[in-house]
């Protein structure tokens, strides 16, 4: 027997198959009882859907719904200016993100600057004035300096190893 | 209800005397959509009673869709099917209403459900039990709007439109907005669920 066609007779019910597929749906429901009484079935459901009663609504829901559109013709909403904020789910998550960001992000950055203690620049006045006053036997240039200097200058570099 | 649900008898008179234009506008505007919801109420009104579950949410829902289709009907185009323009609003409306509430079943297992009271376990969960007593479409309407209840509200807007309304794929797909194949496959997969947990009922009475 051909495998089971449980998966096409929804498509098979509303006549939606192609050709090819619909001969091997009737070929098989020939010879399977259990796809046909399946079939049955989803016949038997369709036919209880179409057969549901009509259903009842409250005596005063037409005069509320009336009054409703009245007032709506009387004063209708700005639909142009809503639509703006009414956004698809995923763009609705990414919007609160970004508000979240805004609205964290902003006073972060505003604190930030003031956690950090300002640069202050360098008072070269008062380090000289500190510096004549802790060292006033110890120049800043003695007679060694020079010497320095100048055979540091003029030394051979060392070869690397 | 359709008798109430008037094309504003008098008023329109009366606000062509008192009114400026856009009064005028407005309830030429409402009477031109009271006219097209008088002829195609009753589909509206099925559709919104199956999709929601009860008459106090059907109503809800109703009331929701239709003021939704009133403020864009300048939007609507004169000559095609107005009820199809307001299914595709209402399932919009619905499907956003289900997601809002979450994606739990409408009705509890253990509500009362049919005007016996039976429990959707009894009458649905288990099969062991006799569903002789049932011989009536009206009977089954309890335990049929729970099975319905309980799929995703995807797939119930699918066979309510299919299935209660009539609706072809093509006008499926336009009314909640997807593909054709889409339309196929939750079509499918509701009616064998359906299929599957109305199995009791499904071979025995008039709809045999």
């Amino acid at each position: 027997m051909s495998r089971h066609v449980t998966d096409r007779l929804s498509a098979y019910l509303d006549g939606a198959l192609g050709a090819s597929a619909l001969e091997q749906v009737e070929a098989h429901l020939e010879v399977c009882g259990s796809c046909s009484r399946a079939y049955q079935e989803l016949q038997a459901l369709q036919r209880m859907l179409r057969g549901l009663p009509e259903p009842p609504l409250s005596q005063g829901f037409a005069d509320r719904l009336h009054w409703r559109l009245q007032r709506e013709a009387a004063h209708p909403t700005r639909r142009g200016a809503l639509r703006w904020f009414q956004v698809r789910p995923p763009f609705r998550v990414a919007l609160a993100c970004a508000t979240m960001l805004l609205i964290l992000g902003l006073p972060a950055t505003w604190m930030a600057d003031r956690l950090v203690p300002p640069e202050t620049p360098l008072d070269t006045d008062a380090y000289i004035r500190e510096y004549l006053v802790f060292s006033l036997d110890q120049p800043l240039v003695d007679e060694a300096s020079p010497a320095f200097v100048i055979s540091d200058s003029f030394a051979p570099e060392s070869p690397r190893r | 209800m359709a008798d109430a649900v008037s094309v504003l008898p008098g008023l329109t008179e009366e606000t062509a005397v008192t009114s400026g234009p856009a009064e005028r506008s407005g309830a030429h505007r409402l009477a031109a959509f009271e006219g097209l919801l008088q002829r195609h109420l009753r589909g509206i009104r099925r559709v919104a009673y199956r999709l929601a579950g009860n008459v106090d949410d059907a109503e809800d829902l109703l009331q929701e869709a239709l003021v939704e289709a009133f403020r864009a009907f300048d939007r609507y185009q004169p000559g095609t099917y107005f009820d199809r323009w307001v299914y595709r609003i209402m399932t919009r409306t619905h499907i956003d209403w289900v997601r809002r509430r979450g994606r739990r079943p409408e009705t509890s297992l253990d509500a009362p459900v049919g005007p016996s009271g039976d429990t959707l376990v009894s009458l649905i969960g288990d099969t062991r039990g006799d569903p002789q007593h049932l011989t009536d479409i009206a009977d089954l309407d309890g335990p049929i709007q729970a099975a319905l209840d309980r799929l995703p509200a995807e797939f119930k807007t699918a066979v309510v439109l299919a299935d209660v309304e009539g609706l072809s794929y093509d006008e499926i797909a336009a009314a909640v907005g997807c593909p054709v194949g889409t339309v196929r496959s939750r079509l499918h997969r509701a009616r064998e669920t359906l299929r599957r947990a109305l199995q009791p009922y499904l071979m025995r009475g008039s709809w045999k």
